[in-house]
């Protein structure tokens, strides 16, 4: 309650951690979570947890760069659970989704973590290392009226559905790190 | 601990529980509660929150819309209508809430489940009876007893281990917890009983308010029962509240016939797509259908092409067995009807590609991008004509 | 809130035990903590003489902790507060020879999307963050591993705005919670202790301040301060909680 921490504790909630966090240095070749192979132009702290990770430079509440990676069948897509028959309705990935259903599936999830406004557009299609590849632009508020601007990456690969998503406040820090993470998206690439 | 203590204590918490008897204030309209009491306190707090309201991403700012919603509060609350401010929060839930310091939340599930103005009204009169009964205060003041009462309890219970103090707790406890709840429920009738006095007082359809109770009943128990997120926030129908409204509303020697004018779908109708968007996103898919049916089968249904639509989007979203083909028959439905958005053309196409049917699905999304030939998804939507359709199984 | 259950082992203590536990109890519900970190120029004296700082959008809340420990807020008391405390933090600043502008608050009509809105909403975000690395000390490694390190978070150029609409050089945010034991709390608190049941917790005195320069939005100074004795309720407490809120302030 004191300093509204509630606001963003449900983007802590998103990804569980595990580990100390680390820290990954400018311009060397990282592997994330045996899926992406990520080169970034700017340093971050890094929290590794199982299946997904969180990248921020700042702080998660000022700059967020999550992967999610290897999230089967009928799983939900921040964790949260599997679908079944007692569970039937909620962002659950299913596997051969179509961009509209991928994009929706973040969106969903991301309202469902208590963002307000949850946009995204600009869907575009693309070929990485094999794979088709869909990413396209976020747009969202965190419920004190911050506004977050960022974009998201999403492919099916064995399966299995990978996500990597960016978002910061318009507020400076949006504008201060678009150029080197859309470097580090443009960079991007997949194990077979 | 000795007994003869024990025992002591337990009868001073029952007995603090009963001890509400603080008066409430003659509310006069433009009164404001003296600063050192505890309703004072509340207001101060809940100017706080009110200005955490003013900035919120999710308050409806719309003019006409607000214009609408206050004239329809002041017309229930009378001379109390400067007391109340009114703001609109979009979340799709059936909600509306009143704090004792006026400010009066109406979330947007609310708006799109009521069917007519009688039965906003009658949601509107329900809150503004809190407001004048002054519930917020006395729950408060039951609550802060029933607290204290209950932490004694917990001293009593931690300082004795025997099987009899955690009898004695465990009767008391449950003592005190009744008590509480029974309390509110009193509130919600005597607040029923506002909107329903005030709804035949303007000359509305007395009946209007059990339907809509009835209404979200039928949504309520829809609902997927392991799922936390029921439609309502905090005010549950039962069949007993009801019941008693069915009653009075039949007992009535003379009954308004009134839902209302046409301004009240003048008012909503630019919002419609939005909201049905946010309900879909929900994904409480059995409710939103029993909605969707309700809305559709209304008399003046003017956007029937428009609910059409969503219905396929709740079969496209589900992928429950059979929903693919339930999501085209929707989506071919609304494109008869009017009112329907252009994106059902693009939908539809998506939905041909999940029963593998490449050639409709082509076919639709040409007809997508030719209606909208500027469409942000054009890219999209040209690379899956190219694209095959995959093969899955349910 | 609530009693910490940890009697079972006292009985057999007999009266010194229990004499011990009162004890306990008392020394731990009076202390008193501040939690002071600047930037690195800190260090590089900062002769603000002259300087101009606002107080934007103070938020101060008193609250009676019931028997129960729950918060009933106190709008008298508030009040007092909400005109006590800048009073005092600005007679402070005058002795530091800086002045204290009208206080700062973004006009209603404002939409979410206004940009003194956003620097506003960014500035709770990034004190949330501050508390949440420095003082709850969650690791931030690109921040560096030391506990003791400089500030080093900042809201961007975009607080001009504030420069703009107010004139001040500095941007000082205060919270404050305070709440206070209520004869009901107290009567509890020694039953408990009475019992030996467990240690009550009593009012407790939380703030939190930070201070922007206006120029760079760079934050220079944060503080958090928790304290057990603290009161807000008349003036010596006020200038007590000012002085301890306002500690290491570069100014």
């Amino acid at each position: 309650m004191l300093l509204r921490l509630g606001t963003f504790g449900a983007l802590v909630m998103l990804v569980a951690c595990n580990g100390a966090p680390g820290l990954v240095r400018p311009n060397e070749p990282v592997r994330v979570q045996r899926v992406f192979e990520v080169e970034s132009p700017i340093e971050w702290a890094r929290y590794r947890g199982i299946g997904n990770e969180t990248w921020t430079v700042d702080g998660t509440a000022l700059n967020r760069l999550t992967f999610l990676a290897n999230i089967r069948d009928k799983h939900h897509i921040f964790g949260y659970g599997r679908q079944t028959r007692r569970n039937p309705d909620g962002p659950f990935f299913r596997t051969g989704m179509e961009p509209n259903e991928l994009r929706d599936l973040l969106v969903d999830g991301l309202a469902q973590a208590g963002f307000a406004n949850v946009g995204a557009n600009n869907v575009q299609p693309g070929h990485r290392d094999g794979f088709t590849t869909y990413r396209f632009d976020l747009d969202l508020r965190a419920p004190n009226g911050l506004i977050y601007k960022g974009h998201a990456l999403m492919f099916e690969r064995r399966e299995r559905l990978n996500v990597a998503f960016w978002f910061a406040p318009t507020e400076h820090y949006h504008g201060r790190d678009v150029a080197a993470v859309e470097q580090l998206f443009a960079d991007m690439h997949f194990r077979q | 601990m000795f007994p003869m203590l024990k025992s002591l204590l337990v009868s001073l918490a029952i007995a603090l529980v009963g001890c509400s008897s603080q008066p409430l204030r003659t509310m006069e309209p433009g009164d404001r509660p003296a600063e050192h009491t505890d309703e004072g306190g509340l207001w101060d707090a809940l100017a706080e929150s009110e200005r955490a309201l003013q900035r919120s991403p999710l308050l409806v700012r719309d003019e006409a819309l607000n214009r609408y919603v206050n004239g329809l509060v002041c017309r229930y609350a009378g001379e109390y209508c400067k007391d109340i401010r009114v703001y609109i929060v979009r979340r799709p839930y059936f909600n509306a809430s009143m704090a004792p310091n006026g400010v009066m939340q109406v979330w947007t599930g609310a708006l799109l489940r009521a069917e007519n103005e009688a039965q906003l009204g009658f949601v509107l009169g329900h809150e503004i009876g809190h407001f004048l009964g002054q519930h917020s205060i006395k729950q408060w003041r039951r609550t802060k007893d029933t607290a204290n009462a209950l932490s004694l309890l917990q001293l009593i219970a931690a300082g004795s281990p025997s099987a009899n103090a955690g009898d004695a707790f465990d009767v008391a406890l449950f003592a005190a917890y009744a008590s509480l709840f029974k309390y509110s429920r009193d509130h919600e009738r005597e607040s029923d009983q506002h909107g329903f006095e005030r709804s035949v007082a303007l000359g509305y359809d007395a009946n209007q308010g059990w339907k809509l109770w009835q209404a979200l009943l039928a949504e309520e128990n829809a609902r997927d029962r392991r799922k936390p997120s029921s439609v309502f926030a905090t005010h549950p129908a039962t069949e007993e509240r009801l019941t008693t409204l069915r009653r009075e509303a039949e007992a009535l020697a003379k009954n308004g016939d009134g839902t209302g004018g046409a301004e009240f779908n003048e008012a909503l109708r630019p919002f419609l797509t939005t909201w049905l968007a946010d309900e879909v996103q929900r994904r409480n898919y059995p409710q939103t259908l029993v909605l969707l049916d309700r809305l559709q089968s209304r008399p003046d249904v003017r956007n029937a092409g428009m609910l059409a639509y969503f219905r396929g989007e709740v079969f496209r979203k589900r992928r429950a067995p059979g929903d693919d083909k339930r999501a085209i028959d929707a989506y071919v439905a609304a494109l008869d009807l009017p009112g329907y958005p252009a994106e059902t053309l693009r939908d539809l196409g998506y939905a041909f590609r999940r029963v593998q049917d490449t050639e409709s699905a082509n076919r639709a999304f040409a007809d997508y991008l030719a209606a909208r030939p500027k469409a942000d998804d054009r890219a999209l939507i040209e690379h899956l004509m190219q694209e095959p359709v995959r093969t899955h199984e349910d | 809130m609530q009693a910490y259950v940890s009697g079972a082992g006292m009985r057999r203590w007999g009266n010194f035990g229990r004499a011990l536990f009162v004890l306990c109890a008392l020394v731990l519900s009076a202390c008193s903590s501040t939690h002071v970190r600047t930037d690195a120029e800190f260090d590089v004296a900062r002769d603000l003489g002259g300087k101009s700082v606002v107080l934007v959008e103070p938020s101060i809340q008193l609250f009676e902790m019931q028997a129960s420990g729950l918060m009933e807020p106190r709008a008298d008391w508030t009040r007092a507060a909400r005109d006590r405390l800048p009073a005092a933090i600005n007679v402070i600043l005058a002795e530091r020879q800086a002045n204290l502008k009208p206080e700062y608050r973004v006009p209603a009509e404002l939409p979410a999307d206004a940009k003194p809105r956003q620097v506003l909403a960014l500035n709770e975000a990034v004190i949330n963050t501050i508390f949440t690395h420095s003082y709850l000390h969650v690791p931030l490694p690109t921040r560096g591993a030391s506990r003791r390190k400089p500030l080093s978070w900042t809201l961007g150029p975009g607080v001009s705005t504030i420069r703009e609409q107010t004139g001040a050089d500095y941007m000082l945010t205060v919270i404050v919670r305070d709440s206070y034991t209520s004869t009901g709390r107290a009567a509890l608190m020694i039953l408990a202790a009475a019992l030996q049941v467990g240690v009550l917790q009593g009012g407790q005195q939380f703030g939190v301040a930070t201070l922007v320069d206006l120029r760079t939005g760079d934050v220079v100074w944060f503080n958090v301060l928790s304290d057990s004795l603290g009161d807000l309720r008349d003036d010596e407490g006020a200038q007590a909680t000012a002085t301890k809120l306002l500690k290491g302030l570069p100014l």
